[in-house]
């Protein structure tokens, strides 16, 4: 990238010796176009016939006077003497006027003597009209009269010859001198505008690298990369692409700065291109911040993708110094090979993308994924979700199901979890779990939210109508409903339906409560304010660390379904889930377990005081019609005889 | 040679003073003779005018300042291209001499393209051989701004009385 320095050097001075080469353009061009007005006058002021017009009457004073001395002896000659003096006056007022007359003014003495020739011939008119017809020797005394004016006016003739001639040379040399400066205007000319146009290619150039190159790096950017991709997407070699998305840059940048950041970037590009586009005759182009694309030629089957992939990622992770520090960074990478995976640039682009944003997930791990067109499909069902949730949502499309929570001590309902049911006309069942997913990545979570909250409070309505004692409803929530006007608009909802509150509950994951601590420190506490009653779901998944199970304010733990799986075989979740309950009941919660399915299960848990199960051992999720019947049928049962819990004081912890 | 062309020029206005006695003395003198590859000649193989007879072909009028001149003049008389016609001309040059021999040749493109006259009448007087009568070649200067140089006013022949076509 030694060339493009160069050129940024030469733009840099460009205005330094752009403006003498301008100057040194337009001065010969001015001063060439002055010099050609001097050599075109002086060549006009040689357009001049006084010369030819002097010696014109200077030969027809000599024929009339050789026809005066002819019609002497011959007196038949009579006419051609009057046809000769007619012409000879004619030949005077050219001389006298017009330009002939102006180029004899600058001869001394020359229209004075032309004058006095004139009026000699006139005054000899009548002599010649009358006396000389009859009397011819009277033309003696004619010439006598005629010679001295014939003398001056040979002389004048010859003098103005001379001086006209003079006067040409004089111009012959002035002409050629001019020429000779004109020579070197023109080699100014010539070499300046050729220095212009020199500039101008070189600028041409220059605007087309910066147009096509990365001003940081100094690699082709986008536009070349969309263009090279292009055009090798119009033959037949096949290639392959790949999209490197750096792990890791971001926290660089914000933590050393940009000026590191870009440091870094550069360090990249330099590695890449060395090791790469040197070595595998790839070409990298950054695309735009930490993501660069690189193309790789003949590549015949997928193994040589994963070949240079390995290669990328192990360049990357190598540790990169930047002015002292040390930057560890990563890379994911998403790769598509032409044509298998796309016949044009937009396509290849697209895809090799989706491959990247599936390698992403690994991040901060790096990853190499290979586009394959399942992802596809996910993409387009995602599409076709997310536009369809929407009108679901609008047209009261999705369903809740409910699933009793069990009081272990008397096999009584406590309260129901709300479940999201979506028969999708494509897809069928989507899972609820994927739906929360789509609402979340495409901004509808709230009103998703808002609507299933809706939705409970209508149906604990309905039963309540249908004479059945009102039982709490749980329902989940995801990440982006955590806001302050939670809690407010939950028992909006309620006193909207005529339900007092405390009916709906909240459940939340251990995994969005650790991954929005922030948010649900917040939020959390204003709920129970509200006095709704929070419930932490798949508590043992998650990343929560006991000491920030402390600070929630939950009143419900619920055991995740994986641990109570394996209590009857496994020692070791037996154990955990032993002390999960514990530390429930120390923080002063009510404990739940997840997914009960053996009677076996239920009197294990029932045995070491877990408060309440859920499972398939009760009830899998049910209509809300089911509901009623559950309710109804629901008869006292007693796991391990131990006294029923009273679970109108769980709200109160 | 040049007593030679006085002696024929002598000739010639003395045979056409020997044919113009029957026509009237002012109207009837012939003043331009037209020689060579001609169609229609009225005097042998020549054709011959006198001033009634131009007067009667298709003439225009040049408001123009010639180089001789301080003033813009008013100069009229026939198109040489009327009087090539008039005469069936077949030739594509044409030799133009005047009284004191002055000679110039002139292309017949040349005259269709620039079309001037065989002036007579200068600011409304009939030209005098004093007053570079009796025809002068009259190019239009003022149409045709390329015309005014050495070797086209050069062309600008006066005292004009024959033109000889080959």
């Amino acid at each position: 990238m030694l060339d493009n320095r160069f050129l940024l050097s030469i733009l840099r001075f460009k205005e330094l010796w752009l403006t003498p080469v301008v100057l040194i353009f337009f001065i010969s061009a001015i001063f060439s176009l002055v010099q050609l007005r001097q050599s075109i006058t002086i060549l006009d002021n040689r357009y001049g016939t006084s010369v030819w017009s002097l010696f014109q009457l200077k030969t027809e004073l000599h024929r009339f006077n050789d026809t005066l001395t002819i019609y002497r002896s011959d007196n038949t000659a009579y006419r051609e003497v009057t046809a000769r003096y007619d012409i000879l006056w004619s030949r005077f007022p050219v001389l006298l006027k017009g330009i002939d007359a102006n180029q004899l003014v600058k001869i001394e003495g020359a229209l004075p003597s032309i004058q006095s020739a004139f009026d000699q011939i006139k005054a000899l008119e009548p002599s010649i009209f009358t006396q000389l017809q009859h009397t011819p020797s009277i033309s003696s005394d004619l010439q006598q009269k005629l010679e001295p004016h014939i003398r001056t006016i040979e002389k004048l003739a010859l003098d103005n010859y001379h001086f006209n001639n003079d006067f040409y040379n004089r111009g012959d040399r002035r002409v050629s001198e001019l020429q000779q400066q004109l020579i070197w205007l023109m080699v100014g000319l010539i070499m300046s505008g050729t220095l212009l146009l020199i500039l101008i290619i070189r600028e041409n150039r220059i605007n087309r690298f910066q147009a096509e190159h990365d001003s940081l790096t100094g690699i082709p950017n986008r536009a070349f990369f969309r263009r090279e991709l292009t055009r090798r997407c119009e033959g037949d070699e096949p290639f392959a692409l790949h999209l490197i998305d750096l792990n890791g840059f971001k926290d660089v940048n914000d933590t050393l700065g940009h000026h590191t950041g870009d440091l870094l970037l550069k360090s990249v590009s330099d590695r890449l291109t060395n090791c790469l586009d040197q070595t595998h005759d790839c070409l990298t182009c950054r695309l735009g911040g930490d993501e660069f694309a690189i193309l790789q030629p003949h590549v015949n089957d997928t193994h040589e993708l994963d070949h240079i992939a390995a290669e990328i990622i192990q360049l990357l992770e190598e540790d990169f110094r930047v002015e002292e520090h040390q930057c560890l960074i990563g890379a994911s990478i998403g790769s598509v090979q032409f044509p298998n995976h796309g016949d044009n640039a937009s396509s290849l682009l697209t895809r090799a993308d989706i491959a990247m944003y599936k390698a992403k997930e690994s991040a901060p791990f790096s990853r190499h994924q290979i586009f394959d067109f399942i992802m596809d499909e996910q993409i387009n069902r995602r599409q076709i979700l997310q536009m369809d949730l929407r009108e679901a949502i609008e047209h009261h499309k999705l369903h809740l199901a409910y699933q009793p929570i069990i009081d272990l001590k008397n096999g009584r309902p406590v309260y129901l979890e709300a479940l999201l049911r979506w028969e999708h006309p494509i897809y069928g069942f989507v899972s609820p779990l994927e739906i929360i997913e789509v609402a979340e990545q495409h901004g509808i979570a709230n009103t998703l939210g808002y609507w299933i909250i809706c939705e409970a409070c209508r149906q604990i309505r309905e039963w309540s109508d249908n004479s059945m004692k009102p039982l709490p409803v749980a329902v989940n929530i995801s990440p982006s409903m955590h806001r302050p006007e939670l809690g407010s608009l939950i028992n909006q909802a309620l006193e909207e339906h005529n339900l007092p509150h405390g009916l709906i509950w909240i459940e939340v994951t251990e995994d969005t409560t650790m991954q929005m601590i922030q948010e649900t420190q917040r939020t959390l506490p204003l709920l129970k304010k509200s006095g709704i009653h929070i419930a932490l779901d798949d508590f043992g998944t998650g990343l929560s660390s006991l000491s920030h199970l402390q600070q929630l304010p939950v009143q419900t733990l619920k055991i995740d379904r994986s641990f109570i799986k394996k209590i009857t075989q496994n020692q070791v979740s037996w154990a955990l889930v032993k002390n999960m309950i514990t530390i429930g009941h120390d923080l002063g919660m009510h404990v739940v377990a997840e997914g009960i399915e053996h009677r076996e299960e239920a009197e294990l848990l029932t045995e070491h005081n877990c408060d309440m199960g859920q499972g398939y051992l009760f009830s899998k999720p049910l209509t809300p019609e089911d509901i009623i019947s559950f309710c109804n049928s629901a008869k006292d049962f007693n796991y391990l005889h131990s006294a029923a819990i009273n679970y109108t004081a769980l709200g109160d912890r | 040679m040049f007593k030679l062309i006085a002696a024929l020029l002598l000739l010639i206005s003395t045979a056409a003073n020997s044919v113009e006695t029957t026509q009237p003395e002012s109207e009837g003198k012939v003043i331009l003779t037209v020689t060579g590859k001609i169609l229609h000649g009225n005097y042998g193989n020549s054709a011959r005018f006198n001033l009634e007879q131009l007067q009667s072909l298709k003439s225009q009028t040049l408001k123009l300042q010639t180089r001789w001149s301080d003033r813009i003049h008013e100069y009229h008389g026939p198109l040489l291209s009327a009087v090539l016609e008039h005469v069936g001309a077949t030739g594509n040059t044409l030799r133009l001499t005047a009284l004191n021999d002055y000679t110039i040749d002139i292309e017949r493109a040349y005259i269709e393209k620039y079309q001037p006259i065989l002036a007579w009448r200068d600011d409304n007087q009939i030209m005098s051989v004093r007053n570079k009568g009796p025809l002068w070649l009259i190019l239009p200067l003022d149409k045709y701004p390329e015309l005014n140089t050495e070797e086209n006013t050069g062309k600008m022949i006066w005292q004009l009385t024959h033109i000889e076509i080959f």
